[in-house]
């Protein structure tokens, strides 16, 4: 698990934490049943307040992400289709936007990338 | 208590040396009764010494702020004012008998029970007087006060040890029994003593740091 | 949530000074950092819960207990790190080590020797000759070794270098690693306590500021800069602090909604550093 927090962001730590480690849920890098480091370790290697870090691990609780244990520690929540569908459809985000990407360096139109989709969506089973 | 001692002690060993040596030069140099003076002075100058050195070192903080009560650290100092001076007489007979013995010391005289008891009273006394006022004032405002009342006894010390009798001298007092009048005397030194113990506390438990 | 310290209503009169009403409390398992500019009233406070100096009215307790009626136990669960040193000069570490040992029922010799190591602190050099940051982390080594559950230190990374200091803050978040151990941690050194602590109390002339999480501080505090014409005697308290150049004003505020919706868009809207909070409070407008 990577973790990198910039000072000159405007989103507050906590956001910054709760985004990176949801993100690595959403593309798999991180599994349900998988233990997160404690609070307290996790301030002290990120060099923040415990407090902080236990504003993250709550909002990422809060939004099924993750699952604290009593006295265990902190689990990645195993996680319900909903989760999965969410996280493929992040996935399929990325890929949009690398295809658009790729369309426009190349000046390939709106109505052309969507003729080029439809055709091939329909050729592929 | 104990452990205030040990640390007393331990932050000066130096003067604790000096003072060694000191009992060795005035039985060899110096025409006086060292049996009186090292055991006053070693009681004055090393409890004087121990609060001035943690004022110097500024450690009077680090002390105030360990698991002990601010009454525990004056009863320990009453409490090594005795020790000292017991050191302080040990020292003195140890060598004033030895240096004796061969010959080498300027007074040849072993000690005496009025060495003893003068000398004690004395050290009471001034401990009893200059003790408060540390308390009160700290180690650096109550220099001049303590460093004149170190001058006073010393000088004392060495007319008293010109009339080694001085009790018998005092007429009024050679009509009660000897003893009965040392005890008289000590009761009421003692007295003192716990008197300024009671204000000592009081003044250190009530100053700021 | 339990409370490693609290200070409840707790006043002192000086004769020039003076401290007044203060009240703030450490949670157990926290960094709290005591901050305030110099002359605001820290290191009495701190004084004032060590007993070091009384306080007139008020009380103090640490771990519910109060802290003269339970001076001697109290005090067994506190480590002190002074902001200067207050060991023995002219002793060597291990001398200083061996005296104050005696004094803690808990005292562990393994803790000791393992801070040492990790400091690389030598045993036999005297005090007086050690570098100003190595009697730092020698009185943090001392405050540490009795299983101290709440750590006190006034100033500790004054005139440390940036290293140093660095080192002190890692120390500090390794000691609430354990959840039963707090922090009560003073400077005027801001950017030490924008990381790691997470609650402050600020205090000035005597009084506290605000004593709440760090998140909340930074989240509640605004800097609002624009053109000084726009300010007006009603807009003016919005602002706990205001500083007017030729160019304009800086303003601080702790309530962003008035003052969005009185100035809308025609200002900037800043996130304030803690030092900014600091410098403003002080100034007043």
């Amino acid at each position: 698990m990577k973790i990198i927090i910039s000072n000159s962001s405007s989103d507050p730590i906590y956001e910054q934490i709760a985004k990176q480690i949801r993100d690595d849920i959403l593309k798999g890098k991180l599994m349900g049943g998988d233990v997160l480091p404690s609070i307290r370790v996790l301030a002290k290697e990120l060099g923040i307040s415990v407090i902080t870090t236990k504003r993250a691990y709550e909002k990422l609780e809060q939004e099924g992400f993750v699952e604290t244990v009593g006295g265990k520690g902190t689990y990645v929540a195993e996680q319900n289709k909903d989760l999965i569908r969410e996280r493929q459809l992040r996935i399929l985000e990325e890929k949009i936007v690398e295809m658009i990407e790729v369309s426009k360096t190349v000046d390939i139109t709106y109505e052309e990338l969507l003729q080029m989709i439809r055709v091939i969506y329909q050729e592929v089973e | 208590m104990l452990n205030l001692l040990i640390k007393d002690i331990s932050i000066q060993l130096k003067t604790i040396l000096f003072f060694l040596c000191f009992t060795i030069g005035s039985f060899i140099f110096l025409e006086v009764n060292v049996y009186m003076i090292i055991p006053i002075l070693s009681a004055i100058l090393l409890t004087v010494g121990s609060v001035g050195i943690e004022e110097k070192n500024n450690s009077e903080k680090l002390v105030l702020s360990l698991p002990l009560k601010r009454s525990t650290i004056v009863l320990s100092k009453y409490m090594s004012v005795m020790i000292y001076f017991g050191g302080g007489m040990l020292l003195a007979v140890l060598f004033g008998s030895l240096l004796v013995k061969i010959g080498i010391a300027r007074v040849l005289k072993y000690v005496s029970f009025d060495d003893v008891i003068l000398s004690l009273m004395i050290t009471i006394l001034y401990a009893s007087l200059y003790l408060p006022i540390i308390f009160k004032l700290g180690y650096k405002q109550s220099r001049l006060y303590v460093f004149m009342m170190v001058m006073l006894p010393s000088m004392a010390t060495l007319i008293i040890s010109d009339y080694p009798d001085l009790t018998k001298k005092l007429v009024w007092l050679s009509y009660v029994p000897h003893k009965m009048l040392m005890f008289g005397v000590f009761l009421f030194l003692f007295m003192i003593y716990g008197i300024s113990m009671f204000f000592s506390v009081r003044f250190y438990e009530k100053r700021d740091f | 949530m339990t409370l490693a310290l609290e200070v409840n209503h707790v006043s002192k009169a000086y004769q020039d000074f003076m401290i007044e009403d203060l009240s703030f409390s450490v949670p157990k398992g926290y960094i709290m950092g005591l901050i305030g500019p110099n002359g605001a009233g820290k290191s009495t406070t701190i004084k004032m819960i060590l007993n070091l100096v009384k306080k007139d009215r008020g009380s103090i307790k640490i771990f519910g207990f109060d802290h003269i009626e339970h001076e001697i136990k109290v005090r067994e669960r506190i480590g002190m790190v002074f902001d200067e040193n207050h060991f023995y000069e002219d002793l060597t570490c291990a001398q200083v080590k061996k005296i104050i040992a005696r004094f803690y029922k808990n005292w562990d010799e393994r803790i000791y020797h393992n801070y040492m190591k990790q400091f690389q602190l030598p045993h036999d050099k005297k005090v007086k000759e050690l570098s100003k940051g190595m009697k730092m982390k020698f009185a943090i080594a001392m405050a540490l070794s009795h299983h101290a559950e709440l750590i006190i230190m006034d100033e500790p990374t004054a005139g440390l270098d940036p290293i140093v200091r660095s080192e002190v803050l890692d120390i500090l978040q390794e000691i609430v690693l354990d959840e039963n151990k707090s922090v009560l941690f003073s400077t005027h050194i801001t950017t030490d306590l924008e990381k790691i602590a997470d609650y402050l109390t600020f205090i000035h002339d005597g009084q506290v500021v605000f004593s709440e999480a760090k998140d909340d501080v930074l989240e509640h505090y605004w800097l609002v800069k624009g053109d000084d014409s726009l300010l007006d005697q009603d807009r003016r308290h919005l602002f706990v602090g205001i500083r007017k150049s030729d160019y304009g004003f800086v303003g601080l505020t702790r309530d962003v909604e008035q003052v969005r919706g009185s100035l809308k868009n025609s200002v900037i809207y800043e996130k304030p550093s803690l030092e900014e909070i600091m410098i403003y409070t002080v100034k007043k407008g």
